[in-house]
C-alpha cells in the first residue's frame, strides 16, 4: 500500500546521542521521511547544533533534562501542531530499523487500529541474556499491572494516529512513560495490535539501555503513581 | 533522666525554629499551631511519671508508653514523606508545562 508520506511525523527524544542521531536522521529520510520532529532533552554534547545546521529536521530544545517521556510528549504536541495524521515513536540511538514504519503503518491504517507497538519478540532478533529476562519481566509486570499481554514492553517504536496522541497525553516524564503508554491503551480501550520488528544490539545501544535497578525504580514509581489516583 | 534532658533540649530547639518562623511570617496558622501542640504534648510526655506514661500505653495496646510516642513519629514521619513528594511530584509537573512551553515556541521551521 503506497502512503502519503507528507501526513506521517517522526518523533525522536535525543539525550546526548550527537554520535548516532545524523546517521539515524539519515536512514529515515533515505526511507522517505522528512517530517522528523526531534526534541533535545537538555543534552550537554553537540547534537542540537549538529542536527540543526546539517539537516532539515524540526528541532527544539529542553533547556533542561526533564526525560524521555516529556520530551517524547513535546515532540507530539510539536508533531500535532504541523498537522500530523500520524505519529511515530523513534529511538536516537540507532537500534530501530527505518524498513519498521512502514509494515507498522500498513498495519494500523488496514486494521483501523489506534496504536501499533513494534515487538522484537515476534521476529529473530539477537537479544542479550540480561536485556531478554528483564523484558520478560516487564511483560508479566505489563500484565499485572494494566492487564495487559504483550509479546514486548519497553520497544520505543510505535506508530499510532495523531488522535491516538492526542489521547495519550504522556504525564510520566522518564522511563515510566512507556508503561504509561501501556496502561493507558488498556484504560483508554484503544485497538491496538503488535508488529514484528527489528533492533539492532550494539555497545553503545546496550549502553543507553535500562539497567535491573531503574527498571525496579520504574516499578515503584508507577505503582506509587497508580495509590495516588 | 538523661534521655528526657536531651530530648527536651531538642524539643526547646524546634520551638525556638517555630518562633523564628512565626516571627518572619513563613509557616501558615494551621502549621504552627499543629507543630506547637505536637512537641508541647510531646514534651509534657516526656516528663510524666513512667507509670503514667505505662498506662497511657497500655489504653493503646502497647506495653510501653514511650513506645506510643515512637510509633506516631514513623507514622507522622511517613505521612510527611508522603506529603513531600507528592508536593515534588507536582512541582516536576510544573518544571516540564514550562520546559515544554519554552522549547515549543523555539521550534525550527
Amino acid at each position: 500500500m503506497e502512503l502519503n508520506k507528507s501526513q506521517v511525523y517522526i518523533t525522536i527524544p535525543l539525550y546526548n546521542d550527537s554520535k548516532m542521531i545524523l546517521k539515524v536522521i539519515k536512514s529515515l529520510n533515505d526511507n522517505g521521511y522528512n517530517n522528523i520532529v526531534i526534541v533535545d532533552d537538555g543534552s550537554t554534547d553537540n547534537g542540537y547544533e549538529l542536527v540543526k545546521n546539517n539537516t532539515n529536521a524540526i528541532i527544539t530544545k529542553h533547556i533542561i533534562n526533564r526525560g524521555q517521556g516529556a520530551a517524547l510528549q513535546t515532540a507530539m504536541e510539536i508533531a500535532i501542531d504541523k498537522g500530523a495524521k500520524y505519529i511515530v515513536h523513534f529511538d536516537s540511538d540507532g537500534q530501530h530499523n527505518p524498513k519498521d514504519i512502514q509494515p507498522m503503518l500498513n498495519t494500523l491504517i488496514e486494521g483501523n487500529y489506534d496504536i501499533v507497538l513494534g515487538s522484537r519478540f515476534l521476529k529473530k532478533n539477537k537479544i542479550p541474556l540480561k536485556k531478554r529476562i528483564l523484558l520478560k519481566g516487564g511483560i508479566l509486570f505489563t500484565y499485572l499491572f494494566s492487564h495487559i499481554w504483550l509479546t514486548d514492553v519497553h520497544n520505543g517504536i510505535r506508530v499510532m494516529t495523531s488522535e491516538t496522541a492526542k489521547k495519550l497525553n504522556i504525564q510520566h516524564d522518564r522511563f515510566e512513560h512507556a508503561s504509561e503508554i501501556l496502561d493507558k491503551i488498556k484504560i483508554l480501550n484503544l485497538k491496538y495490535t503488535e508488529v514484528p520488528v527489528t533492533i539492532k544490539y550494539t555497545k553503545y545501544s546496550m549502553s543507553k539501555g535500562q539497567s535491573i535497578s531503574n527498571s525496579i525504580n520504574i516499578a515503584y514509581k508507577l505503582i506509587s503513581s497508580k495509590i495516588k489516583e | 533522666m538523661v534521655i528526657q534532658i536531651i530530648a527536651t533540649i531538642i524539643i526547646l530547639i524546634i520551638f525556638s525554629q517555630l518562633i523564628r518562623k512565626i516571627l518572619k511570617d513563613k509557616a501558615s496558622l494551621t502549621k504552627i499551631i499543629f507543630w506547637v501542640l505536637f512537641w508541647g504534648i510531646s514534651l509534657v510526655i516526656i516528663w510524666l511519671p513512667k507509670e503514667t506514661i505505662d498506662n497511657i500505653g497500655s489504653v493503646f495496646g502497647v506495653g510501653r508508653g514511650i513506645d506510643v510516642l515512637v510509633y506516631l513519629s514513623i507514622i507522622l514521619l511517613f505521612y510527611n514523606n508522603l506529603r513531600l513528594n507528592e508536593r515534588i511530584d507536582d512541582m516536576n509537573k510544573k518544571v516540564t508545562k514550562i520546559v515544554r512551553e519554552v522549547a515549543k515556541k523555539s521550534t525550527s521551521s
